[in-house]
């Protein structure tokens, strides 16, 4: 790791002065991916800024109707937290299923939205991908077993946030700090970027912005969600395909669903056309599994990666009953 | 010897004597070291795969604060390697590198942090040469060589034996059935990074510390590339954080890290980064294996041709003796009367492959074990009978020519079949829910060293005196399995003191007396028996003494809870310390050797010298899976392992050994792979891992752990310390095949191929589906022409143990001079 | 760039003043300055769990916290475990064989410290879940899991008979030496 200059603001504004004033400095979170990022010198900043002390980024409260979490709350502390469990039950199952204890234990939400991406052929210091700003993708013809089922044709990562998928299942909003001192609210479903818009980044977010937090909506009475994923390891594993789910039901008709995968594409992706095979109509586990067939629909699958299709049908089905499971009530 | 039929520590689980060393963070591996003036140590490493190194270009690394030394590679132009057969590395690469991680030069600097900027600002100019990314490859690709020696082109290392007529068997045979098996490559992953720290002395000696399995061979390069006397090099051997082979071959940052503190006179220190660690590798080898058997009806073999080609990487290590293991140890569990082996390994642009636990027999047993299962299938048995009514008999000679003493196989897979109530269970569970059933066994140490010599593979030194206290000195290596605890037993035991009376000196090549290290589940046996006799002769010089001054037959002392004393009167008799005493004032300063070699083996052709054991520990085992039909996701929530130690020393320890076996074979079964990927043409077509690190590389963790029932079963053998047979390594090798007949159990598809992965399951669940035969595994067995096998009759057939035809057949190579890895004609 | 921060560390409730360069980890700082080398390191990226110690009570990994972010937190590492007798996690890690190479333990036994105050009757689904960040090579975990469940038994002060001696050691009649 090389070294370079460290400030530990203790405000927001003192943290936004720096970032604005030092060229390429960069905010640190947790970081436990920014460190690696920064040992194994995929970036290597002269400047870094810690948000540890500024404490106004951390917390959880109940706030217009909404569940607000700074972005400097360890992902253990969201796992934990009884206003989470109750009604925002998938971001609590996805924040359980992150890293491990001792990560999550460091890791914090904002981190864990703004995180780059897994791609070996991108961490690996010997491939100019095109995600580094060279001219190909080697997981388009390499090995992709890992790689994206969906949106894979410039650029084969996946998105590696489980929060992203619980987070938009409950519609959050990222609430974001500008270079220009003035905040702003970004619907999770504007947040990210595929690769054709911008290879370079994940997020629509600009240099000097700073995510100051996300409030999503927590479910209602008759409200269920649910966070699945599938992984080779039960820790210190990424996941394979996710899923996250929020089901409203008026008796067993499904009012209202939400539905989002992720670890399937460079983005989070909300399937609508899955959501529609359940809405109003009576939640069943077979239409759970067609709803699964339908969120795979689309899928283009590369030469390693066809057994994520059936996996995601799966993780699917099983996130839609889970969520339903809840929504009748039995949380 | 009423204490040995009455042992008091041995077969109790005590607590290991550097248990609380380990537990308060005071046991001192060698990255814990640190000395005055020490300077720190890095490696500049190859980003392409095969190049001529045209030139390295320092002059911007040297303008980097801090950076004090350059080491090169033409200031070391000696090679070593493991076995005198392979000494094909150079401390440094000067001419070519070989594989993506290849060391081109040291950098020393006054940090750590300054000598890796610099290894970043070196630049190093290559002419790049076809990379050999196969043993397919490596058969047809005749220019560019990897090394300038080996048996052909691009083959390390090829033979092919044959022990009884093993066609006219397979006409014998009621079915003949032919497998092709694949088993991918992995690596040791302990949780210590290699480390080592070289210090000069003031007159031109040097001593390095080091993260070492065998720093009697660490010894041996150093000399040799050094061009020092050995009895000027001192090494000691730190505990290692995990060995498990990874840390068995001599290695360059040990070499080039003594080299620099010479040059430079100041201590130095390296310790390599994780990443560094995957490009040391030495691990298990890729193995594509085609097995054909001929059965009778009742399941019992006649006939067995085995082929296995070994995928090495750029170097020798262990290779050549990797490549007879991928044979040797088939005859060994079932009776095989006509066996045929044939075995190649190949140098291509990889990380070189050398003994991970198990060392070549893992692969060739994966294989047996699933061919074993289908066969029984095939002819309408029961897998649990077709093992259990064809063992190899105790007391016999395998057609191999395999001595083998104690056998305690039976009762391993009786405590399992019915432990995990197999003869219930088996292929009766619920669609998705299977059991597999696999048996294995191991050496207890190879039977002839690796260089060839007629010296004790061990050595145990004791010296006593009036304060009572023993010292014992052994060159044997704690690298977690409890070397350390066998050796204080098997002392006290005999002198009946306390472990915590007796100060071990242990892997100092100074110090201590030679052992050949901490591989091939050798320690205990062996040490343990050299330990025993030295003990014993210091116990018979303290008897006479101590009968001179009581006025009893020595014959009669006891030598128990610290006293020494008449069996007939308790009473009558004196403490260990006075009785030390007595002895000390009759015969002078007190100090006892033992030593051991193993016994010869029968075998007598060019081959021979690998397999051959004083003992052979056995294992069966039973694992249960759980399969998702939809994904091919599956889980392991139970394993039965039984395994014969022959007499645990402490059974703690034994248990916990088994439990890591089974935890790493199941990491074997599941998840390790070190596949290397190619890199696209244009980006020099490299060999690379998958970004090296410990996430990449999957191993299980707490959550992955399924429930484990052991059963430790004794069958003393003759040949081992109190009846002690390894444990170390064996208890792996049944994982494997076992979760793979679990599978076929669970969903009726044959995975042939391990890591099994939930795609592979698919995939062969679709090919099922569609009317095919529902597998997934290799295709083919790559072409080789073996030429004619030395043929060597089995001892039913009358043999001698010598080859009919080695003239004929003539010594391949033609490059061994001395007889090596103990391959002897 | 290679500008030192000075900075007083609370260790083992031992403070010390040390100047480091900024980027450098915790990790580096308790073992290269404090020369504390009880704690580990497996790979240096988050990957391992070797390098656990406490922070404030909380384990984290030593090796991804900058040095400089824990100024004034109450950091714990093995060293501190031991008070005039071994920590009861200490003492059953060693009896029990839950220690074999030993390189893994002090970041295991620091996570499992963290836990047994926390929850000083964990079940056996607790113990795997909270240590599920430390990786070990040797032991297939089941000695460490039955070591904390132990020593969490001893913490109660409950008398604390070695787990399951009769059928562990089926083989072995004797009761545990010494």
């Amino acid at each position: 790791m090389r070294n370079f200059d460290y400030y530990l603001p203790s405000t927001t504004s003192e943290a936004q002065d720096v970032l604005k004033k030092v060229k390429g400095a960069r905010a640190k979170a947790g970081g436990t991916d920014l460190m690696g990022l920064l040992k194994d010198r995929l970036t290597a900043p002269d400047s870094v800024v810690s948000l540890d002390n500024v404490g106004e980024l951390t917390g959880i409260k109940e706030r217009d109707g909404g569940v607000w979490i700074g972005a400097t709350t360890t992902i253990a502390t969201v796992a934990a937290n009884k206003t989470v469990h109750r009604g925002g039950e998938a971001v609590a199952e996805a924040a359980a299923r992150t890293g491990t204890p001792l990560i999550r234990n460091r890791a914090t939400v904002g981190g864990n939205l703004c995180q780059r991406p897994r791609c070996w052929y991108f961490r690996h210091p010997d491939y100019p991908c095109s995600k580094k700003g060279g001219e190909t993708c080697y997981a388009q013809e390499g090995e992709n077993k890992y790689h994206a089922i969906f949106d894979n044709v410039t650029c084969n990562i996946i998105h590696p946030s489980n929060l992203a998928p619980a987070l938009w299942a409950h519609d959050a909003k990222i609430h974001v700090l500008g270079a220009n001192g003035k905040t702003r609210d970004i619907g999770i479903d504007e947040f990210w970027v595929l690769p054709e818009e911008d290879m370079s980044k994940e997020t629509v977010l600009e240099d000097g912005d700073l995510v100051t937090g996300v409030t999503y909506t927590p479910g209602g009475r008759s409200s269920g969600s649910a966070y699945v994923e599938v992984r080779e390891k039960q820790s210190y594993d990424w996941a394979l395909t996710n899923a996250a789910a929020r089901i409203d039901l008026s008796g067993s008709r499904v009012k209202d669903v939400r539905l989002v995968i992720s670890a399937v594409a460079p983005v989070p992706m909300r399937r609508e056309d899955a959501e529609a095979v359940l809405k109003g109509k009576a939640f069943s586990e077979d239409l759970a599994w067609k709803a699964g067939e339908a969120a795979v629909a689309d899928a283009t699958p590369l030469r390693d990666n066809k057994y994520k299709v059936r996996l995601l049908k799966a993780t699917v089905a099983h996130t839609l009953i889970a969520a339903a499971q809840r929504a009748k009530g039995g949380k | 010897m009423a204490d040995r039929d009455q042992p008091r520590i041995v077969g109790t689980p005590f607590r290991r004597v550097d248990g609380v060393a380990k537990v308060t963070g005071r046991t001192r591996f060698a990255d814990d070291l640190a000395f005055p003036r020490m300077v720190h140590l890095k490696l500049v490493r190859s980003h392409v795969p095969h190049a001529n190194i045209k030139e390295i270009d320092t002059s911007a690394a040297e303008r980097i604060d801090g950076v004090i030394h350059f080491v090169r590679g033409e200031d070391m132009p000696n090679t070593f390697g493991i076995l005198p057969v392979s000494q094909d590395e150079h401390a440094l690469a000067f001419e070519k590198v070989r594989f993506v991680g290849d060391a081109v030069l040291g950098v020393v600097a006054l940090t750590e942090d300054a000598a890796e900027e610099a290894t970043r600002a070196v630049k190093v100019d290559y002419e790049e040469l076809d990379t050999i990314g196969s043993v397919e490859e490596a058969l047809v690709t005749s220019t560019d060589k990897i090394h300038e020696y080996g048996d052909e082109g691009n083959i390390h290392k090829k033979v092919s034996m044959e022990f009884g007529d093993v066609e006219s068997g397979f006409d014998d045979a009621d079915l003949v059935l032919e497998d092709t098996i694949f088993y991918e490559g992995n690596t040791h992953l302990a949780m210590e990074q290699h480390a080592a720290v070289a210090v000069p002395e003031g007159d031109g000696k040097i001593t390095v510390w080091s993260a070492t399995q065998t720093p009697h061979y660490v010894h041996r390069a150093l000399a040799k590339v050094l061009e020092l006397p050995a009895a000027h090099i001192r090494v000691i051997a730190c505990p290692n954080g995990g060995g498990f082979g990874g840390k068995s071959d001599p290695f360059n940052h040990e070499i080039v890290a003594a080299k620099a503190a010479l040059q430079i006179g100041r201590p130095v220190k390296i310790c390599l980064t994780r990443e560094e660690v995957f490009y040391c590798h030495r691990g298990r080898h890729p193995v594509t294996m085609h097995v054909k058997t001929g059965f009778k009806k009742d399941g019992a073999i006649v006939s067995q041709h085995l082929k296995t080609a070994l995928d090495g990487g750029a170097f020798g290590s262990y290779g050549v003796a990797s490549t007879y293991y991928t044979g040797a140890l088939q005859t060994v569990t079932y009776k095989v009367p006509r066996y045929r082996f044939d075995g190649l390994r190949a140098f291509t642009n990889k990380p070189p492959c050398g003994p991970k636990r198990g060392h070549g027999t893992p692969q060739p047993r994966f294989a047996l074990e699933v061919h074993l299962d289908k066969a029984a299938h095939a002819l309408g048995m029961d897998p649990a009978d077709i093992r259990l009514n064809h063992l190899q008999p105790k007391n016999s000679v395998t057609a191999n020519w395999l001595k083998i003493g104690s056998m305690g196989l039976e009762e391993c897979l009786q405590k399992v079949i019915d432990g995990s109530g197999w003869r219930q269970r088996y292929g009766k569970l619920p669609e998705g829910h299977g059991l597999g059933i696999a048996c294995s066994s191991y050496l207890c140490g190879a039977g002839l060293p690796i260089y060839w010599n007629h010296m004790p593979h061990t050595g145990v030194q004791i010296k006593l005196d009036r304060s009572g206290g023993v010292a014992v000195f052994c060159g044997e290596i704690e690298i977690g399995q409890g070397s350390d605890s066998v050796l204080a037993a098997c002392v006290a035991e005999v002198l009946g003191i306390d472990l915590k009376d007796i100060r071990l000196c242990v892997g100092d090549t100074d110090l201590t007396p030679v052992d050949l290290g901490s591989y091939s589940s050798r320690v205990t046996l062996m040490m343990g028996n050299a330990a025993l006799q030295a003990a014993e002769r210091a116990k018979e010089l303290i008897a006479e003494a101590v009968a001179e001054r009581l006025q009893v037959p020595a014959g009669q002392l006891v030598f128990a809870e610290r006293r020494v004393f008449d069996a007939s009167d308790p009473e009558r008799g004196m403490t260990f310390s006075e009785a030390v005493a007595t002895a000390e004032s009759k015969f002078g300063t007190l100090g006892t050797t033992g030593s051991y070699t193993p016994p010869r083996s029968p075998g007598r052709f060019r081959g021979a010298g690998v397999g051959p054991s004083p003992a052979y520990s056995y294992s069966a085992c039973v694992i249960e899976v759980c399969v998702d039909r939809e994904t091919g996701c599956y889980t392991v929530p139970k394993v039965w392992i039984a395994h014969d130690v022959g007499r645990s020393i402490n059974p703690a320890l034994v248990m916990g050994q088994v439990e890591g076996s089974i935890y790493k074979g199941l990491g074997e079964a599941m998840m390790a792979e070190s596949a290397l990927r190619r890199l696209p043409k244009k980006r020099s077509n490299a060999l690379v891992h998958k970004f090296p690190s410990m996430l990449e590389y999957k191993s299980p963790t707490f959550l992955d752990m399924p429930e484990i029932v052991t059963y430790l079963v004794e069958d003393p053998d003759p040949n081992g310390p109190f009846g002690a047979k390894e444990v170390g390594q064996g208890p792996l090798l049944p994982v494997m095949p076992a979760v793979c007949n679990a599978i076929f159990d669970a969903v009726g598809v044959r995975i042939d191929q391990v890591p099994a992965h939930p795609q592979m399951i698919l995939q062969a669940l679709d090919d099922k589906a569609r009317g095919g035969p529902g597998r997934y595994g290799p295709k083919r067995f790559p072409d080789v022409s073996w030429g004619e096998p030395l043929r060597v009759p089995t001892p039913d057939e009358g043999g001698d143990g010598k080859a009919i035809n080695a003239e004929q057949v003539g010594v391949r190579g033609g490059t061994m001079k001395e007889d090596p890895e103990g391959v002897k004609s | 760039m290679s500008e030192h921060v000075t900075a007083t560390y609370r260790v083992n409730s031992e403070g010390r003043t040390i100047a480091h360069p900024a980027h450098h980890t915790l990790l580096e700082v308790l073992r290269e300055a404090c020369g504390l080398t009880g704690t580990k390191h497996g790979c240096e990226l988050g990957e391992c769990g070797t390098c656990t110690v406490l922070i404030d009570g909380e384990p984290q990994l030593s090796c991804l916290v900058l040095a400089r972010e824990v100024e004034g937190a109450a950091i714990d590492t093995v060293e501190g475990l031991e008070g005039r007798d071994l920590h009861p996690l200490q003492k059953t890690f060693a009896d029990l064989g839950a220690a074999q190479c030993g390189y893994c333990t002090p970041g295991i036994l620091m996570a499992a410290k963290a836990l047994i105050e926390r929850k000083p009757t964990p079940t056996r689904a607790d113990v795997c879940e909270a240590l599920s960040g430390n990786l070990c090579r040797c032991t297939g975990y089941i000695k460490i899991i039955e070591a904390v469940e132990w020593a969490a038994a001893l913490c109660r002060g409950e008398s604390g008979a070695r787990p399951a001696d009769a059928s562990l050691y089926g083989v072995c009649k004797e009761k545990p030496h010494g």
